[in-house]
């Protein structure tokens, strides 16, 4: 996780320094690793092309110190010595690591260095969340915006995450989709509604609108649920139907709503096709409303059903007037917008309505409070649309607000403001801190309740209390996700193909697939990410994620591992205490299918992912000559078994440096086949015992869960906090945030090791609340201002 | 190099385009034909990426993954007189469109000092020619990529500058290759060394970009309002931009470059008129399930980007290197990467050589399309095009990074002598895109690794 900081220069001190340095390396500091270290890497030895000789006159020199960083990254991690050598005591080890943190790395444990964090654009998953919360409207980034890029394992790091023109495109019209979407047109008048003219009936039943003589008195009704007040405009639509004889012959029709005449029309058979007939119609008050059609026969001549003229209804419109329907049946967008309430009928003060909505959106959007200057541009932009009637408002409104989408300061997260170029770190304002948090815990903007805490300058006194709420807030789910998805991988199983028939030793595929299909997969996500957030709400110890005894199933996935007793399709916490080789992360089919080839189990990248995420020490990538595959599979013929492999990597010195590490801990879990069910019959492994890199021995999964949650447990505790770290912060671990995260483990230990302890650490950070002094600090050239 | 360039005369090219359809093509055959008849000719700006008859040229770079199976998939014998080998059976009817070309190598990707991670290494340095920096974290570095210098040069003649196509949708956490971060996996088109150029997968977007959505008459007040809008958004980034230190002011001036970018593209369509009517429906916007059909329709997508001349640079990579995709489309269940390393194994083997048939068939129904489809000036779309058929390796089981699969298709308007296959030796493929390059009237433009112009084609 610490990265060799390139482009380090000389550290700027005195020679008095440097004096006194080569004096304590002299007496503390050489005598130790001459004891446990020039076997191999000193008076002329270079193992593994490490020597030591020379390092002592040079601790400024660059190569120098990329070796001391080795060193030491060895040393904390108990890589070196290795067990088989002489070891150092604990005090020696400690004494070591101290001195090269102190002189060579500088590292000041009382002042810890922030770091530096690159001004970031959101990222797409928090593009969604962000919209989603703040508009309530449902933005499908995932499908619309092209893959973020990652770094460090995560898809929040600064410096990775370009922005391409392409996806500069796509954020625009994304701002104009979206504040359509918000904003919609004739937003306060519910659609038109058509009314079948069957539907308008007679007191017989059988008449209706389709068909009225006008020859008799009649009426027809329908009974029409008005859900808006006020002005709605009423069209019918309709054809006179006469006898092609028959000229001249006129009657009359009326039109009643709620009991009242609303108008009366000439009908006559010299014009067979009206205009529809307009009304409007002053709705007093929402609910069930009869609107009634009635025949007026003329007067003084023969009518009845054989009199020629008749009214053929085609079809009745109504319109609700904009405005019409009541505050609460207004989409929650436009509410979130329109937070003054309906734009008044007048236009008097449009502009100081405008500026307070767009203060306020602008303020939710860039989560902080907006410029005057920036304010009056946009106000001038809403202005533009007219400002007359409500629709040129909102339309202003939408105009305005789209651009607010659309601008860097709603895309980036600008929270890394230069420092003062004091060369002191200071604290970050507390809106870039509620930023920071509501990133980290909800991958999304903060609420009105986390700005207000900003606002009023009480947010880091109420720190604590506030992660707590967040927690408990559904929207933490997606900290779950996002953050697990992608430390423990479990996003990539969707993509993943497997044969299942083969790895089920040649079972037909449709009986395959009943037994693990997409819903397999998905179950699998779910429960690691329900009993990550288990372990977090409830405040489980952080080793449980190795350890526990439970797990997260519904029946599917309980008959999949071969867990009895499990009905019903709803996740729930089940115990796995008579399954005692089930629990913890290592048995979840997430992990386990994640690190598998599609046809075969593979030992060597289970072993890879147990070193590099949960215990921190991921081992160099491999060498570049590495014997051809061919004449390694010369040796072993065809179709080596999978221990046959692993054998060879013992056997070749090339392979054993890092394969040593790797193996074993895959091999403890050949138990699982590929697909992550726990083998049976003649399928099961010969032997899951092994031993680790660092000298503790263990036997299949359950030996390997003591070993990783006892001895190694500082392991699992401090790659926990890097990669929380990285994940929250948006940048690499470097080796000048060791004092940074020594300090988050001991104090997470000293309250128990909670997983929410870890988390308050993360928090209470100086990288996570400090910014760099800048200017001054020239120390950390290259990698900052 | 291409010295009558606009001898086809007016009369003689609207008799040839009587066949197509009303192809946008004809405008810009128009104006490069007026800007001649403006004496104009001389200036080589006035008339940039196209070919002898005024048509517009294309440049197409088409990736596919992980190499072939070299015995299966190389001709037999060399010049005009070769035979299609196994594997090539798929493209035996466009012989006379194309050559392949034996020699090609991209040596920047050989491991050298970085050493694993082959693959992430084959797709950074495809297009480049340059050394990966090896890392997955912040530090990515790269160099400008052989379309993207095209893009650049031609950018004001089409309304987009080029277009980058992926089938890749899914992206792994992580590093994606021995410690090369993922930005290398999935970009083969790079502006600037720090700068990938994002892909797009979905067809219904590509078609969006380059014919715009909903209904036309809005499009105009819409262009209008983007203006104001990209105005303020300038604004806002000028006044942010004091607050920033300079690796931020770096992030910014990406999101400014969009900007622009966005503006320009205005500017064009307002002076190259809005793009024609298609001709066809808007793909739908979901992504095909079908491995094969997402390649199809994002080929068709560039098919019609060409015809329309929204754009005279199309990269597509179909496949990322490693890629471990199980083709069942070609009949094969195994990983495509997982097989690559056949070990000599001969079942494994019979699957790889399946593999490589299945993209030889996707190239031939992109040059079915091609070769179907008439241009502006009565030669076919292939005629006018210059696609490049390659992996950025030769054989996947040994990750080798020279003697690279390569096929040219196209004539470059007449200018590139087909149905051959030919040995260069063993040169950088850097230099035939120096060739490409020229062809569009970018000349002497080194870059990467090229040590000269490729001349032989």
């Amino acid at each position: 996780m610490v990265a060799l900081a390139c482009g380090v220069g000389a550290p700027v001190s005195l020679a008095d320094d440097a004096k006194a340095r080569a004096t304590s390396f002299e007496a503390e500091v050489a005598p130790l690793l001459e004891t446990y270290c020039h076997a191999c890497h000193g008076d002329g030895r270079s193992k593994g092309d490490v020597s030591f000789d020379g390092l002592e006159k040079s601790v400024q020199n660059l190569e120098s110190r990329k070796l001391w960083l080795r060193i030491w990254k060895n040393l904390r991690t108990d890589l070196m010595p290795p067990v088989k050598r002489k070891q150092p005591t604990e005090a020696e080890r400690k004494k070591l690591i101290a001195w090269i943190e102190r002189e060579i790395l500088e590292l000041d444990p009382a002042a810890p260095d922030p770091g530096r964090v690159t001004m970031r654009r959101l990222n797409r998953v928090e593009y969604r969340h962000t919209i989603q919360d703040l508009l309530a409207v449902d933005y499908d980034a995932t499908r619309d915006f092209p893959p973020d890029d990652t770094g460090y394992g995560f898809d929040t790091i600064g410096d990775v995450l370009t922005l391409s023109p392409l996806l500069m495109e796509k954020y625009l019209s994304a701002a104009e989709k979206i504040m359509a979407q918000a904003i919609p047109e004739r937003v306060g008048s519910p659609e038109p509604v058509n009314i079948d003219p069957r539907s308008f009936r007679g007191e017989d039943r059988r008449t209706t609108a389709r068909f009225l003589r006008a020859g008799i008195a009649h009426r027809v009704g329908h009974d029409w649920e008005a859900k808006a007040v006020g002005k709605h405009r009423f069209e019918i639509s309709y054809q006179i139907d006469s006898r092609a004889a028959a000229k001249g012959h006129a009657a009359t029709w009326q039109i009643h709503v709620g009991g009242e005449k609303r108008a009366s029309q000439k009908i006559s058979s010299d014009d067979p096709k009206p205009k529809p007939l307009e009304i409007a119609v002053e709705v007093p008050k929402t609910g069930t409303q009869r609107i009634e059609l009635e025949m007026v026969p003329p007067e003084g001549i023969e009518t009845g059903r054989n009199f020629p003229l008749a009214v053929r209804v085609l079809e009745v419109q109504i319109t609700a007037p904009v405005g019409g329907i009541p505050w609460e049946s207004y989409p929650e967008s436009y509410r979130r917008v329109f937070t003054e309430g309906l734009p008044a009928g007048d236009s008097a003060n449009r502009e100081g309505e405008a500026r307070k909505i767009l203060a306020h959106f602008a303020m939710r959007a860039y989560r902080r409070p907006v410029d005057d200057e920036t304010l009056a541009k946009l106000v001038e932009l809403a202005k533009s649309k007219g400002f007359g009637d409500q629709s040129e408002f909102e339309a202003g409104i939408r105009f305005a607000s789209t651009a607010v989408l659309a601008s860097p300061e709603f895309l980036f997260r600008g929270e890394s403001y230069r420092g003062d170029g004091t060369g002191k770190a200071k604290p970050i304002d507390e809106y870039s801190l509620a930023s920071r948090l509501s990133y980290f815990l909800w991958s999304s903007t903060p609420d009105e309740d986390l700005l207000k805490l900003a606002r009023e300058g009480k947010l880091r006194e109420q720190l604590r209390a506030t992660v707590d709420r967040m927690l408990l807030d559904a929207k933490s789910e997606r900290f779950a996700r996002h953050f697990v998805g992608q430390w423990l991988q479990t996003r990539d199983l969707d993509g993943r193909f497997f044969d299942t028939p083969h790895i089920l030793g040649g079972i037909d595929g449709g009986k395959a697939r009943q037994i693990f299909n997409l819903f397999t997969r998905v179950d699998m996500k779910r429960e690691t990410e329900l009993f990550f957030r288990h372990l977090l709400v409830e405040k489980r110890p952080a080793v449980e994620l190795i350890t526990a005894d439970y797990s997260f199933l519904n029946d599917r996935l309980a008959k999949f591992y071969g867990v009895d007793g499990v009905s019903g399709s709803e996740f729930r916490k089940i115990s796995l205490e008579s399954n005692p080789r089930l629990g913890g992360i290592l048995s979840q089919g997430s992990f386990l299918i994640t690190t598998s080839n599609p046809t075969r189990t593979s030992p060597v990248k289970r072993g890879l992912f147990v070193l590099d995420n949960l215990l921190g020490v991921p081992p160099p990538p491999a060498p570049p000559e590495i014997p051809e595959l061919e004449e390694t599979r010369k040796k072993l013929g065809e179709n080596p078994t999978v221990a046959e492999m692993l054998a060879q990597h013992r056997a070749d010195p090339l392979c054993r440096s890092c394969h040593a590490r790797m193996d074993p801990i895959g091999l403890a879990l050949e138990s699982f086949n590929a697909i992550g069910q726990w083998r049976r019959g003649k399928d099961k492994p010969v032997d899951t015992s092994g031993v680790l890199v660092t000298g503790e021995t263990f036997d299949g999964i359950a030996g390997l869960r003591k070993v990783l949650s006892g001895p190694r447990r500082k392991d699992f505790h401090r790659c926990l906090t890097e990669k929380l770290l990285t994940y929250s912060l948006g940048r690499g671990v470097e080796y000048y945030d060791a004092p940074s995260v020594d300090k988050i483990v001991a104090e997470a230990e000293e309250a128990g090791g909670g997983l929410r302890d870890f988390l308050y650490g993360i928090i209470e950070s100086a990288p996570f609340q400090l910014v760099r002094g800048g200017g001054a600090d020239l120390r950390r050239a290259g990698s900052g201002d | 190099m291409k010295s009558p360039r606009h001898e086809i005369g007016r009369r003689s090219f609207l008799r040839g385009a009587g066949a197509c359809i009303a192809l946008p093509s004809m405008v810009s055959l128009d104006r490069s034909l007026e800007a001649n008849d403006a004496k104009e000719a001389d200036d080589p700006s006035k008339a940039r990426g196209v070919t002898a008859s005024g048509a517009p040229l294309r440049t197409a770079y088409l990736y596919y993954p992980n190499g072939v199976i070299m015995d299966a998939w190389r001709p037999k014998g060399t010049g005009t007189d070769f035979e299609f080998n196994e594997s090539m059976k798929p493209i035996e009817g466009f012989r006379d469109d194309l050559r392949i070309i034996k020699g090609y190598a991209q040596k920047t990707g050989n491991p050298g000092k970085d050493g694993a991670g082959d693959h992430a290494r084959a797709n950074a340095t495809y297009l480049t020619g340059v050394r990966p920096h090896r890392t997955s974290g912040a530090d990515i570095r790269l160099g400008v990529s052989a379309d993207q210098l095209a893009a650049r040069f031609l950018a004001r003649e089409t309304r987009l500058p080029s277009i980058e196509l992926s089938c890749e949708r899914i992206r792994n956490t992580g590093s994606c290759d021995a410690g090369y971060s993922c930005a290398y996996n999935y970009n083969l088109s790079w502006r600037s060394e720090y700068q990938p150029m994002t892909p797009e997968s979905n067809p219904r977007a590509v078609f969006e970009r380059m014919f715009g959505s909903g209904p036309a008459k809005e499009r105009a007040a819409r262009r209008a309002e983007r203006r104001s809008i990209l105005d303020f958004v300038q604004d806002s980034a000028a006044e942010m931009e004091r607050r920033l230190g300079r690796k931020d002011r770096g992030k910014l001036d990406e999101y400014l470059t969009g900007v622009r970018e966005i503006e320009q593209r205005l500017e064009r369509i307002e002076r190259l008129g809005p793009p024609a009517d298609p001709g066809r429906p808007a793909p739908s916007g979901a992504v095909p399930e079908s491995f094969r059909e997402h390649i199809r329709i994002l080929l068709d997508m560039t098919a019609l980007a060409f015809q329309s001349d929204s754009t005279r640079v199309v990269s597509f990579m179909i496949g990322t290197d490693g890629s471990n995709r199980s083709i069942r489309e070609a009949g094969v269940s195994e990983g495509h990467h997982d097989l690559s390393h056949h070990g000599n194994d001969k079942g494994k083997m019979a699957k790889v050589r399946q593999v490589d048939r299945f993209y030889l068939e996707e190239l031939a129904y992109f040059l079915d399309r091609m070769k179907k489809t008439k241009d502006a000036d009565g030669q076919t779309l292939l005629h006018n095009s210059m696609v490049v058929w390659g992996s950025g390796l030769s054989d996947g089981n040994a990750h080798t990074h020279v003697d690279l699969p390569i096929i040219l298709a196209g004539n470059a308007g007449g200018n590139f002598q087909t149905g051959r296959h030919i040995d260069v030796g063993d040169v950088p493929l850097n230099n035939l895109f120096v060739r490409l390059l020229q062809e569009v009237g970018l000349e002497g433009a080194q870059f990467g690794d090229s040590t000269g112009v490729e001349t032989r084609i």
